[in-house]
């Protein structure tokens, strides 16, 4: 085979191996949420929560996955069949997708000359082992751009149902997912302006002496708060208000077709987490100065995982907004406070 | 004059990645499909409206500020576009010039932002 | 990489048919962000990936958006009305042959045939080489914020009047007032 050929078999090789790995662990932490969720729901209400599946309820998420499987599949009439199956698996999917960018450890270079580090991107004479599944200089826009996608699942489910309650929730959600979008895209300009790159390794390269958290306190909070609204977590889940919209944009889906809209939601905090991590908290730094350094993907995973447990931990502490408040939230708070975080930020970078 | 292989390295794993996740997406829905009873009937048939029979479609039309969140939307979206190029450049390159231009962009659309809001474009009622 | 583009370019194709031919409405709106999303492919192709993030975020994450928000709800039964063939297919193809020729024009600007029948474009200051050593978003962001400053700034204005517009359109009318 010709080196160029060699070459080529080689990154598809690697590309499957890391998008197995990616959806394995995206996967089985999904599962795994799922349960944390119920667990720490119960806690916070005093109950024990899931605990007859395995021991402390550890095999649930399974038993889970195989009732959404073997359940009936009921189908609303009316309903437009081909955007009905099309909705759940181009969310799962747009999920899974926008997780491609996210780099979870520094380049490390196998054989080579080069060292590694948060900025060798060379690595002469040796192979240099990405930690992201795709190595793009706009990481960051590509993943904007995957999720900005994610709406239009969520719009056609909700309208190919023909049922009242799945299209006003669907309404409710697509409208409020773009209005968080905008915000979304404020909060993360103030850590791109510190570190001058769009590339997500070069990022958290700039974090190693101070995590962009300290410097963006407002940006962070601003993200964080924009990314509960994007994944539909409370208190901002009014496309799935159970009072009011009986489950929202997926009321009339049934087993593992529902399934695969909860579980983009939840692999959507995944990566909402993924990128506070990245943007905010020093991605694979060590939270402490004499921690290792090398133990890079277990730093950005328990960094990830706390933001997680916030995540729920909110929703099981805070009530739910009402949808024109959430609304007028988002563009009459989020955006103002988003753009003069901006401009703050850029006279300090631009005076410095 | 492209650098193919540079190219090549950056986009491969991408399309590979896509294949996976959409025929991921495909196969959930296929293997769902074939699994579980069916056992149709007119009434598991009917879109959910709390027990009583839907009297109607359910398309139909909502309230403008939906579309008005959509057009909105639009305009700040571009903006965030601009802000991205920008912010890699202050740093290194653009420094106070650039500063002063994009605070001139915002402040327009500051404007903007100000005259949605007292014409109560983003009260929802 | 040709197999890439072969496939990109097909989609693109199809999505562009699907939106003349669609029966529905909303299927004619998905099918146009097939096309942008195969158009953003082909961008990458040409390794303009900021440009494919632009197309994607904006077009097909917004613009779009607000086609498929008021085609799935606004006029629900107005999908039948349109207007006769013979003129769509007049005023159509009249519409591509001009921007056939607009395009084309533009693309052979400064390409040569070569004795093989390849062709030779002029290496302008700005080529593959030059700006992927320099950053693609840098060697763009340094153009439009100095070179351009003022389509940028006016660019503002744009949006302003856009939002303004967003708001006139959306306006409740009052009874007894005019259209």
């Amino acid at each position: 085979m010709s080196p160029a050929a060699t070459s080529v078999l080689l990154a598809v090789v690697v590309a499957l191996v890391k998008g197995i790995l990616i959806i394995f662990v995206l996967a089985t932490t999904f599962a795994y949420l799922t349960l944390a969720e119920r667990k720490i729901s119960a806690r916070i209400q005093l109950r024990f929560g899931p605990n007859r599946v395995g021991p402390f309820g550890f095999l649930q998420p399974a038993a889970d996955a195989v009732k959404l499987f073997l359940k009936e599949k009921a189908a609303p009439e009316g309903r437009d069949h081909f955007l009905y199956l099309l909705a759940p698996a181009l969310a799962a999917a747009a999920a899974l997708f926008a997780f491609a960018t996210i780099p979870v450890n520094q380049t490390i270079c196998i054989g080579g000359t080069g060292g590694a580090g948060p900025l060798s991107a060379s690595c002469p004479g040796g192979y240099p082992l990405h930690w992201d599944l795709a190595h793009l200089n706009v990481g960051l826009l590509f993943i904007l751009a995957v999720t900005s996608l994610g709406v239009y699942a969520i719009f056609l489910g909700g309208w190919a149902s023909n049922s009242k309650y799945s299209l006003l929730g669907a309404l409710r959600s697509s409208a409020q997912l773009i209005s968080y979008e905008m915000a979304v895209s404020f909060a993360l300009v103030g850590p791109i302006l510190l570190a001058g790159s769009l590339n997500l390794e070069a990022i958290v390269g700039q974090q190693h002496s101070l995590w962009f958290v300290f410097l963006q306190p407002l940006g962070f909070l601003l993200y964080f708060t924009a990314g509960l609204a994007e994944t539909n977590r409370l208190p901002f889940d009014l496309p799935e208000a159970e009072a009011e919209l009986v489950a929202g944009y997926h009321t009339e889906y049934a087993g593992m077709r529902f399934g695969l809209f909860f579980m983009a939601e939840y692999i959507n905090m995944i990566t909402v987490s993924s990128i506070a991590t990245v943007m905010f908290l020093g991605g694979w730094m060590a939270p402490l100065w004499f921690l290792p350094n090398w133990l890079g993907p277990l730093w950005f995973g328990a960094k990830v995982g706390l933001l997680l447990f916030i995540m729920i931990w909110v929703r099981w502490t805070f009530p739910r907004l009402r949808y024109d408040r959430l609304m007028q939230f988002g563009w009459k708070v989020l955006l103002p406070l988003g753009l003069a975080n901006i401009l703050v930020t850029a006279v300090f970078v631009a005076v410095r | 004059m492209l650098d193919w292989t540079r190219m090549l390295f950056a986009y491969l794993p991408l399309l590979v990645f896509l294949a996976m996740v959409v025929a991921f997406g495909g196969a959930m829905t296929v293997v769902t499909t074939l699994l579980g009873p069916r056992r149709p009937t007119r009434a598991k048939g009917l879109p959910y409206e709390c027990g009583i029979i839907p009297a109607e479609t359910a398309r139909r039309r909502f309230s403008v500020s939906f579309y008005l969140t959509a057009m909105l939307f639009i305009v700040f979206d571009v903006e965030a576009i601009f802000l991205y190029p920008w912010a890699v450049l202050v740093r290194h390159t653009l420094h106070i010039f650039g500063l002063v231009e994009m605070a001139i962009f915002i402040a327009l659309l500051g404007v903007a932002l100000l005259y949605v809001w007292r014409k109560g474009a983003l009260e929802w009622n | 990489m040709t197999v890439i583009f072969g496939l990109a370019a097909l989609l693109a194709f199809l999505g562009g048919v699907g939106v003349v031919t669609s029966r529905r409405t909303l299927y004619a709106a998905l099918s146009l962000v097939l096309n942008m999303v195969a158009l953003a492919v082909l961008f990458l192709l040409l390794d303009a990936q900021f440009l494919a993030a632009v197309q994607i975020i904006v077009y097909a994450g917004a613009v779009m958006v607000l086609f498929v928000f008021i085609i799935a709800l606004l006029a629900p039964g107005a999908e039948e009305r349109v207007r006769p063939l013979e003129l769509r297919v007049l005023l159509g193809g009249l519409a591509a042959v001009v921007f056939t020729v607009v395009v084309g024009r533009l693309t052979l600007n400064g390409i040569t045939v070569g004795p093989n029948g390849q062709l030779h474009g002029g290496l302008g200051p700005f080529n593959p080489v030059t700006v992927n050593a320099h950053g693609q978003v840098q060697t763009l962001g340094e153009q439009l914020f100095t070179t351009f400053l003022l389509p940028f700034e006016v660019t503002s204005v744009l949006l302003l009047v856009a939002a303004v517009g967003a708001v006139y359109l959306s306006r409740r009318r009052r009874p007894g007032e005019e259209e």
